[in-house]
């Protein structure tokens, strides 16, 4: 495989990051190898794209119409195969309120493609 | 009811470490100095023996047992009008690349009577209960594990990564005044959606629910990621046993770390506790 630049792991997390703030999920599960893996807070992890989808709109995007993501540290190790973002999520709800909860991802990656992502977060204000 | 736990790093293999541990429980005064005990081998049994531990300040039956694959001795209190339950040793292995065994000593007692802290034949174990009184003994044992054998690592581990370790390991003994001694007196302490908290005291005061409900916590890193020689990020997987039933979380945690003079000037705390405080 061919050696990564460094901060092209990074780009490929922003870009990701991007197509969730646009709600663009078949974009986004693109970005993900076949066999990957997505955890999100404490649920099991979900398997493959098709999972990417389900766990990613059941567990972020019913309740809300929109949100957006302010990326305050992006880093990579080794080389490129692990990269940490850690943020802030601004959940839009269908009443207008905005509701900011504090998020660090950590994504494996394979090439270009994400083969882990998990979510280090605590969701529960989204659901009451 | 005395509960303490403490854990240390300790810079020795993990056999090693065994050896001493094993041979503190058969041959006691050979490594550790006497505190005046007289004791007394009653019976001997495959994997452990009876023992009768005699001093001004306590007189106890153990039943001590050796578990190698675990790591662990076990000094199991017998026929004690006041308690029942066990004081453990135990070492367990690197859990990652750049980690070091890991030591701990655990008294877990629960009372036969109402009153049994009160008496006086309870004191000698509030007092080996007392926090600082576990970390002396878990301290000690390592001094000399450390002193008795040639230096296990080659590769000095980094003093921030040290510090990260040793402060989350003062953080499962729930005794949070030692865990704030790792803290700037201006450190912010963000845990998940809880508000953000400042200095010792900020944490302390935030900390009362949490203390309340978990027994003790342990922290299994997977990966501690150095940024910088100030900036690290940890992921992890904490299980939590609670108070009330004993019931264990083992929950996914991912933590961004600030150090400033070898303290903790920011820790953000990314995970769903949430499950431990339900019912």
């Amino acid at each position: 495989m061919a050696k990564r630049r460094p901060g092209q792991s990074a780009e490929q997390v922003r870009r990701l990051i991007g197509l969730f703030e646009k709600v663009n999920v078949d974009e986004a599960i693109k970005m993900f190898t076949e066999d990957c893996r997505y955890r999100f807070g404490n649920y099991p992890a979900a398997k493959g794209r098709e999972g990417v989808r389900q766990s990613a709109t059941s567990s972020h995007l019913t309740m809300i119409k929109g949100c957006t993501f302010d990326i305050q540290g992006l880093w990579e190790f080794e080389d490129g195969d692990v990269v940490v973002c850690q943020m802030e999520i601004n959940y839009i709800r269908t009443d207008d309120s905005v509701l900011t909860l504090p998020c660090t991802d950590v994504f494996r990656m394979e090439g270009d493609l994400i083969q882990d992502m998990r979510i280090y977060m605590d969701p529960s204000p989204l659901f009451k | 009811m005395p509960f303490a736990t403490r854990s240390v790093m300790v810079n020795a293999p993990v056999q090693a470490i065994w050896n001493i541990l094993k041979e503190n429980a058969e041959n006691p005064g050979k490594h550790v100095p006497s505190k005046g005990e007289e004791i007394k081998v009653h019976e001997t049994f495959a994997g452990g023996f009876l023992r009768e531990v005699k001093a001004a300040e306590t007189h106890r039956f153990e039943r001590v047992t050796f578990d190698k694959a675990a790591g662990a001795v076990t000094f199991t209190l017998e026929r004690h009008p006041l308690y029942g339950g066990v004081i453990v040793n135990k070492v367990v292995p690197p859990e990652d690349c750049n980690a070091l065994p890991i030591l701990t000593f655990t008294m877990d007692l629960e009372p036969r009577t109402g009153d049994a802290d009160e008496q006086s034949g309870g004191r000698w174990f509030v007092d080996a209960a007392k926090p600082d009184t576990m970390l002396q003994a878990v301290n000690g044992m390592k001094r000399v594990i450390e002193a008795s054998g040639p230096r296990y690592t080659t590769k000095p581990m980094s003093p921030s990564q040290q510090v990260v370790r040793e402060m989350f390991l003062a953080g499962e003994s729930m005794h949070v005044e030692n865990f704030v001694q790792f803290y700037n007196e201006d450190a912010r302490y963000q845990f998940s959606n809880f508000p953000v908290v400042v200095g010792p005291k900020g944490i302390i005061d935030a900390s009362q629910d949490f203390i309340e409900t978990v027994k003790y916590c342990v922290h299994h890193i997977q990966n501690l990621w150095e940024i910088d020689h100030s900036t690290l990020v940890c992921e992890m997987t904490v299980d939590y046993v609670r108070k009330k039933d004993l019931k264990k979380f083992a929950l996914p945690c991912c933590d961004t770390i600030r150090l400033k003079n070898w303290k903790v000037q920011d820790l953000r705390i990314f995970m769903d506790i949430m499950p431990v405080f339900a019912d």
